[in-house]
């Protein structure tokens, strides 16, 4: 009986190998890790109050004491700026958590239960036919601008959009036949959900998750930008850039380093989305 | 001895939407219509067909794995058309599918000792649960060492083998086989029928064997219907459907399979009787007789009457007007 | 001067595990008119093989690492795409497997059909059109002025697979490669097909090179068989010959293990185990591990074609002692 006997690899286990030999997923885990460890570290590296007004420091470009330089106030951009990342990580992540599960159950349950299908993909259209900052903007604009509030406003925003996604799967994995070998054993729907569909669809949403992330801190910078996000002094990215607008000319490293710090971000991410699709749904890749 | 699959008038309609934008009308597309058919205790009942015959769904219908659109399904003497819930999870122990694609029939993120037990699992039959797999997977002629493997580790015949595996593991009676061969190299093919018979012999099985193989279908089966677009056109014990096929559409059938020496070859290809043309749509079949189109023997009542099952000899019923 | 000759044909590529070779050694010859079967498993290498005579492998990553392809006298090996592409049609020409996916669904028929006519031959307007009607015509599409209009999806398989060899023979191939032609038909609309192919070949008299699994269709279709197996010829016969007396063990359990419609048998002669992979192939006879007749010897070097006599050929040590079996 010939059977492959090297050694056994679970088919997550495969996919994290294969991950690890890509190059341009690398880096963008490397430029996001960059982001996220200062993020975590915020409280070391970044010791510096960054709301703290020391108006005799105002204006000074980056130099020794202050690395980043400081803004119109004397404030440390070092300090704004990585404590901005610590704000834009959680962001990106509590919108995230909200798409994964809200985005799966609505997704699955429209792709596995036909007669839900109809009835959640017209709200769903409907959701989606918003673009995605005006709808923001409408539910900051109900609820206020606090970061919470921002959150679910892009929650919301960007569920269908995940749904979606989970849907098409789900489609096309309840037509498998090892579902249909489950059915055939008298699998509830619970199970073969839980068992057969879920994980199967995990990998298109997945790489959806990621470029989500990257859309989410993009969003509330874009909010904050606009004054409709959180509201200031709390340093979030898009805020330091809309202070820092004024001061383009005289003062630019207020505009732009919160600026290469939200590219940085975003490049990253979306490196890593491309990795993963490669890796994780071959039928997505670009024939190269 | 009542049989121990009775199928009374089972049809299976899609609705299918046509027309344009502004005509949009639903038109059943009859994959299955009002078909009846016995498969008795012990015997492997084959079932022949070319694609869009509805042999497949055929299948799924008389194990509930598809609902019926229309008539009567007994398992045992009782209608399991109606079944819900618990009664209908008990039924299903007793019927088991093995499926024809090797590698869309198991789950890839599933070991093949998950894979292999879970239809115990879901029924709560979890004693012993590790011996069971074993024993199992032995009689499929798989190592033990299979269990912590993940599917793609194995070729096609093996998979297959897990497929049958599952399907036997909770002791059904009756397995329906749609085309568990078809996907595989021929030298494989042979092994897995024999496997089959084999199976059949220790656990007393009665299987319905689709195939488009006449081959295939002829060594193993005990007796063979034929369909032809969404109906049965003849049923006849295997010897008889083989050597005297009585049915138009099967002996143009017979006559289409290859030769298996090359001196058999007909000299005059234009005089062998096979079957001209090409099957027609299932959205839109013929009236009357559906074989009429492609039929040698067509005449005008071919047009306009569906034929019944007449029985030309003992066991051997066929569905013309004009075979005997 | 034979019209195909092919000698000492190896093929790899370059995968991320190394060179991988995928078939090896491949010697025979085709000859006007004739009909040869190539038969053998999936993964025997017959795909591959008549890849490489078209030059359609993309190389790399596949690399012809020795031998020669000579058409006509011509040698193939050698030539750039360029002259290459001169050849595919008029010279040598090949359908495939899945008409759905050779066809290309957003061109009418007509559109394909008139395409390749355009390529190879300096016709143009009128004349193009009726020669691809006059094809269509040929491989038996009814109204046929009518369907050229049509797109594939509106056709049926059996129909597609006929467009696919009117669009191969228009240019009057002196060749043509058909890679499991029927393999995806229903077999009423095959036993039409491989009609269609043999009478295809009686008015335009080219040769065939049919590639298959199925010994049916070999018995239904060749001249002579070539039969493969990882990679290697394991034997070559006549087909006559073949079916009558086989050499080869691979060759006898293929035709055991196919249930015939007029034999009667408890059980079927089964092959155990499965093919090699190209990676981890044994060394010496590739079959001899699932050989019911291997000895330790089979598995020391790779063993040659010898000649059986009536242009029979077969790779096996143990001919001579199992010819008496």
């Amino acid at each position: 009986m010939t059977e492959s006997d090297g050694p056994r690899e679970t088919p997550w286990r495969a996919s994290v190998r294969r991950l690890l030999h890509h190059r341009l997923f690398l880096l963008g885990l490397a430029l996001f890790l960059i982001v996220v460890f200062a993020a975590i570290l915020a409280p070391w590296i970044a010791p510096q109050d960054p709301n703290k007004l020391a108006m005799r420091y105002k204006f000074q470009a980056p130099n020794e004491n202050f690395l980043f330089g400081t803004d119109n106030f004397g404030r440390s951009l070092w300090s704004r700026v990585i404590w901005g990342a610590r704000l834009s990580m959680f962001i990106g992540s509590a919108v995230v958590a909200i798409n994964a599960v809200a985005g799966t159950a609505i997704g699955a349950a429209a792709g596995y239960f036909r007669k839900l299908d109809n009835a959640l993909m017209r709200i769903n259209d409907a959701l989606m036919a918003f673009p995605a900052v005006l709808l923001a903007i409408g539910v900051t604009a109900i609820l206020g601008p606090s970061v919470n509030d921002v959150i679910i406003a892009l929650g919301i925003v960007y569920t269908p959009r995940t749904a979606r996604i989970v849907r098409s799967s789900v489609i096309v994995l309840r037509e498998m036949e090892y579902v249909q070998a489950a059915v055939a054993a008298g699998a509830g729907h619970w199970r073969i959900l839980r068992r057969h569909i879920l994980p199967n669809a995990m990998a298109p949403l997945i790489v959806q998750l990621s470029f989500l992330f990257a859309y989410a801190v993009l969003t509330e910078a874009t909010l904050s930008f606009l004054g409709v996000g959180a509201v200031p002094p709390t340093p979030t990215w898009g805020n330091i850039m809309a202070e820092g607008r004024q001061y383009m000319t005289d003062a630019p490293w207020i505009i732009a380093i919160p600026g290469v710090a939200l590219m940085i971000t975003v490049l990253g991410l979306n490196l890593l989305g491309d990795g993963l699709r490669d890796v994780l749904d071959p039928r997505l890749r670009i024939q190269s | 001895m009542t049989p121990l699959i009775e199928a009374i008038g089972v049809s299976k309609h899609y609705p299918v939407e046509t027309g344009g934008f502004l005509r949009r009308s639903t038109v059943p597309l009859r994959a299955v219509d009002s078909v009846s058919l016995n498969v008795n205790e012990g015997e492997t009942l084959g079932l022949v067909g070319e694609s869009g015959c509805g042999k497949s769904t055929l299948g799924r219908l008389l194990i509930r794995l598809l609902p019926a659109t229309d008539g009567t399904i007994r398992f045992g003497g009782k209608d399991i058309g109606g079944l819900q819930g618990k009664a209908l999870r008990d039924v299903r122990r007793s019927m088991q599918i093995v499926f024809q694609d090797p590698y869309g029939a198991l789950n890839p993120r599933m070991t093949v000792a998950d894979i292999v037990a879970e239809p115990l699992v879901i029924h709560g039959d979890t004693a012993n649960l590790s011996a069971r797999v074993a024993d199992v997977l032995s009689h499929v002629g798989l190592p033990s060492r299979a269990r912590e493997r993940f599917p793609h580790e194995f070729s096609g015949g093996q998979r297959q083998r897990i497929g049958i595996a599952r399907a036997l593991i909770l002791r059904p009676k009756f397995v329906v086989c749609d085309e568990p061969v078809s996907a595989l190299d021929v030298s494989v093919q042979a092994q897995i029928v024999n496997l089959l018979q084999d199976l059949q012999g220790e656990f007393g099985l009665t299987y319905l064997f689709i195939a488009h193989d006449l081959g295939v279908v002829k060594h193993i089966s005990t007796r063979v219907a034929v369909m032809y677009l969404g109906k049965i056109v003849e049923v006849a014990p295997k010897t008889a459907l083989y050597a005297a096929p009585k049915h138009p559409y099967t002996t143009g059938l017979i006559a289409s399979v290859p030769v298996t020496h090359p001196s058999q070859r007909i000299k005059n290809r234009a005089e062998r009787r096979r079957v001209a043309g090409d099957i027609p749509s299932a959205l839109d079949p013929p009236s009357g007789c559906r074989f009429h189109t492609r039929c040698p023997l067509a005449q005008a009542p071919c047009r306009e009457t569906e034929p019944k099952p007449r029985e030309l000899a003992p066991g051997h019923l066929v569905s013309c007007h004009f075979a005997e | 001067m034979r019209l195909l000759e092919v000698r000492g044909l190896t093929t790899a590529f370059q995968t991320g595990r190394g060179e991988i070779t995928a078939v090896e050694d491949i010697d025979f010859h085709l000859d006007q008119g004739e009909v040869l079967g190539i038969v053998g498993e999936s993964g025997s290498g017959k795909s591959v093989t008549a890849l490489t005579i078209m030059g359609l492998l993309p190389r790399p990553p596949a690399r012809i690492v020795a031998g020669s392809i000579r058409f006509d006298g011509q040698e193939l090996t050698t030539l750039s795409d360029r002259a290459m592409q001169r050849i595919r049609g008029p010279g040598i020409a090949m359908v495939f497997q899945e008409p759905m996916t050779s066809l290309n669904p957003v061109f009418t028929i007509g559109d394909q059909i008139m395409e390749t006519i355009k390529a190879h031959e300096q016709l143009s307007g009128r004349a193009v059109f009726n020669r691809a009607v006059e094809m269509l015509e040929k491989v038996g599409i009814p109204s046929a002025a009518r369907r050229m209009t049509d797109y594939p999806h509106q056709l049926s398989g059996g129909q597609r697979q006929r467009v696919m060899l009117a669009i191969a023979l228009v240019c009057r191939p002196r060749i043509l490669i058909a890679d499991e032609p029927t393999t995806a038909l229903d077999v009423t609309v095959q036993a039409q097909i491989l009609d269609l192919l043999l009478d295809l070949r009686d008015e335009f008299g080219m040769a065939i090179m049919l590639i298959t699994h199925n010994m049916g269709v070999i018995a239904e279709t060749a001249d002579r068989v070539m039969v493969m197996y990882a990679g290697r010829v394991v034997e070559e016969a006549p087909v006559a010959g073949l079916f009558d007396d086989p050499r080869h063990p691979y060759t006898r359990g293929l035709l055991e293990c196919v249930p015939s419609l007029i034999a009667e048998r408890t059980r079927l002669i089964a092959i155990p185990g499965t093919l090699p992979e190209p990676a981890r192939r044994p060394p010496g006879c590739r079959f001899a591990p699932r050989c019911r007749y291997a000895i330790p010897a089979c598995a020391g070097a790779l063993p040659p074609l010898t000649d059986q006599g009536q242009g029979h050929t077969a790779a096996c040590i143990r001919i001579a002692e199992l010819a008496t079996t």
